[in-house]
């Protein structure tokens, strides 16, 4: 371990946009791994090269103005820098400075050099001096800070053998404060750039100006903005199908060779039906995170994201959330559990908090099987489309009215602000693109996963047992006799009578209210993996067939079903009204809830979130099974 | 004790309705509008501003504002900031070419 020690920490320091990130993976390549800072859900992108045979460990801090930290993630960067006992202190700060923004920039970078750290001056996006700052001598600059300076261009690669060199040649020296730091520090800046001959203020890309005259008009902005929504939603509802499909197909191929070829015993069917069917429930989501986190992250890449955040903002205030709050509200119309990863361009505690905590009201992919069921159920032919419809109002109007409540009950922990810079606009590199998806990708399966797979298992554990001896009995009773469908009614006769089942039971009076008997006690409490699982569930108690369901044959055994003692349908119309209300507003995803948790950092909002949109679920249902059962 | 009062207080109030009345801030220029940086009305803010090179003596302008009037785009420095009008109303400036 003693090689470990002697590994030189390098940390990258920059302003948000400044490339940072860019250069990280330029640096590290694939050789990096995700995780959390200490206690915190601030993003951890940490890596190592080689060079000139020493290993370097390299940490990416989060983009940050100023060493006085503001919010969560600038803390963090203030820590590790002005903390020599902090673990994430490193022997050599790389200072990430944008050639076209070197007066911002160096502000963060003599708050650096203050605090006497090892450090070398990277200068980003350094095709721009030539355009922007043709005399700038960078010889004066290098020696006014005392620290060595090097150039790159981290989109493309060039300058970062040069800065690996500048690394391991660094003499670890302390760089000298050759200014007066009392002085404001605008005035010492500007100073060194006179002196180092950098031109004054820059003028904008005119192209960038151009295009935003378009991309931010009231109108073309709109609908160009509406356009993109559309491909966004189109390709994360149907394009990331055919992935989920091959995945499903894995997953039910792999279980049967499983199957196949273990004995058949306790450990092997938890196995089989706990943990692997828990790990293709993490696995599934994989296609919708990487379609999402590909636009988001083009989006941001492109510098859009930020002209959007910029046109929403202002209404989307008025329910507590602000302009970045669209991307996941859209997003969770596909899956909340990317949708809510992506919450994490929101600076603001309050308003990301608000964000994750109304985004599952939307009406996700799960709920259109369930709807789907439902709707064939009990809407007549020709109201079919315009209640499906009326269902996602719903959702979003959930949306926005909890937001709404909640920016009332919430308190402020800090006052909001939205000062945001709009940079100018590039184009995406598609490595960056790529490997931020798989860094959320990883991310979901370490911290999510193992939340899924743990409930997972837990609610196989409950409904392939019972109590006593009741299981042995069902399973003599079926060997001695023989009627068609032997083992569908098998199934159904031990779903009844295992722990969920009897949990079904037990909650039948408190769901009795809004319409629903024991069965459908047994599906809400399954519907906790996945809601689409209700239909599958509904195919068990009915005992129409295997998992591959076929919705039409489930409703016409739902449809034959009668009330006690009368010829009425036991599903009718108030039934159905009231279980599609709580199906659009209860909260039945333990995958949301695992990424509410790891997003904010403890069970309270999961909790808090769970009670609330299940009570609104409950009294909605209820309120709608009562008024429609009276007319 | 009236006309001590009346003839120390007046100036004061004088003063600070007059100021409230001619001080511009950067929410109140129209789009294209150029102005210097003078001084900020709330501290925290100005912390937040200096940081992006948003200091007394700059040039700022109002490039765009958003479809409801809120919030605006002012081109500061070496960047365009985005930022609510009830935070451009920190800032406090001289208008240029009025």
């Amino acid at each position: 371990m003693g090689d470990v020690e002697r590994r030189l920490k390098v940390a990258l320091v920059g302003n948000p946009n400044s490339g940072k990130t860019s250069l990280f993976n330029k640096l590290t390549g694939l050789h990096q791994k995700v995780g959390n800072f200490p206690g915190i859900t601030v993003e951890k992108k940490s890596g190592q090269f080689e060079v000139e045979g020493k290993t370097v460990d390299v940490v990416d801090l989060p983009g940050t103005y100023s060493l006085q930290p503001r919010s969560v993630d600038e803390e963090v960067t203030a820590q590790a820098i002005n903390d020599e006992q902090n673990p994430d202190h490193p022997d050599l700060v790389l200072m990430v400075v944008d050639a076209s923004h070197l007066k911002t920039s160096l502000y963060l970078a003599l708050q650096v050099i203050e605090r006497q750290i090892p450090a070398i001056l990277v200068m980003n996006m350094a095709d721009q001096l030539t355009r922007l700052s043709p005399d700038l001598d960078v010889n004066s600059l290098s020696e006014q800070l005392d620290v060595p300076l090097v150039k790159t261009v981290a989109r493309d690669g060039n300058g970062v053998e040069e800065l690996k060199r500048a690394i391991a040649e660094h003499s670890g020296k302390k760089p000298k404060v050759s200014w007066n730091p009392n002085q404001e520090r605008h005035i010492t800046i500007k100073q060194i750039l006179a002196k180092a001959k950098a031109d004054g203020p820059v003028l904008a890309h005119s192209a960038s100006q151009k295009l935003d005259d378009y991309l931010t008009h009231p109108v073309f902005g709109l609908l160009f903005f509406i356009g993109l929504l559309a491909l966004i939603f189109q390709s994360i509802y149907s394009w990331s199908a055919i992935p989920m499909e091959w995945i499903e197909n894995l997953f039910a191929t792999s279980s049967e060779w499983f199957a196949s070829v273990l004995p058949d015993s306790f450990l092997s069917r938890l196995w089989i039906e706990g943990v692997w069917a828990g790990l293709g429930g993490v696995i599934i989501f994989i296609p919708q995170i990487a379609f999402l986190f590909f636009f988001v992250t083009m989006l941001e890449e492109t510098g859009y994201m930020a002209r959007v955040s910029f046109m929403s903002d202002r209404w989307l205030r008025k329910f507590g959330l602000q302009g970045r709050s669209i991307v996941p509200l859209i997003g969770g119309v596909a899956c909340a559990v990317p949708a809510i990863l992506a919450a994490r361009t929101i600076p603001d505690r309050k308003e990301r908090l608000l964000t994750i905590m109304v985004t599952p009201f939307m009406s996700c992919s799960a709920r259109l099987p369930v709807y789907a069921l439902l709707i064939a159920l009990v809407i007549p032919v020709g109201y079919q489309g315009l209640t499906l419809l009326a269902l996602y109002l719903l959702g979003v109007l959930a949306a926005l009215g909890a937001a709404f409540v909640l920016n009332h009950t919430v308190p402020d922990t800090e006052e909001s602000h939205f000062i945001m810079e709009l940079p100018d606009y590039r184009a995406p590199k598609l490595t960056n693109v790529l490997l931020e998806i798989l860094r959320k990708v990883a991310q979901f399966v370490a911290n999510a996963g193992k939340i899924i797979i743990f409930v997972s298992v837990l609610l196989w554990l409950g409904a392939s047992f019972g109590p006593g001896d009741r299981f042995d009995e069902i399973e003599t009773k079926y060997e001695s006799i023989s009627v068609e469908n032997k083992e569908q009614l098998k199934e159904t006769e031990l779903l009844e009578n295992s722990y969920i089942g009897i949990l079904g039971k037990t909650i039948e009076p408190v769901i009795k209210p809004l319409g629903y008997d024991w069965k459908i006690g047994i599906a809400l409490i399954t519907s906790f993996a996945a809601r689409e699982v209700f239909v599958g569930t509904m195919a068990t108690i009915y005992s129409v067939g295997s998992a591959d369901e076929d919705v039409m044959r489930i409703r016409d055994r739902m449809q034959l079903q009668t009330k006690p003692n009368s010829t009425d349908p036991l599903y009718d119309l108030p039934f159905g009204l009231s279980l599609l209300v709580f199906y659009a507003f209860a909260m039945q995803c333990m995958s949301t809830l695992a990424v509410v948790k790891t997003e904010t950092g403890s069970w309270k909002w999961p909790m808090i979130q769970f009670l609330m949109m299940t009570g609104l679920a409950y009294i909605s249902s209820l309120a709608v099974y009562q008024l429609s059962s009276l007319l | 004790m009236t006309q001590v009062y009346f003839s120390e207080s007046f100036p004061a109030i004088f003063e600070l309705s007059l100021e409230s009345f001619l001080t511009v801030t950067a929410k109140d220029l129209t789009r294209g509008q150029q102005a210097i940086v003078a001084s900020f009305s709330d501290e925290k803010l100005a912390g937040f501003f200096a940081e992006r090179g948003v200091v007394a003596g700059e040039r700022l302008s109002v490039e765009r504002i958003a479809p409801m009037g809120d919030p605006i785009a002012i081109r500061v420095a070496d960047h365009l900031l985005c930022l609510r009008k009830r935070e451009a109303s920190a800032i406090i400036v001289r208008p240029e070419g009025v």
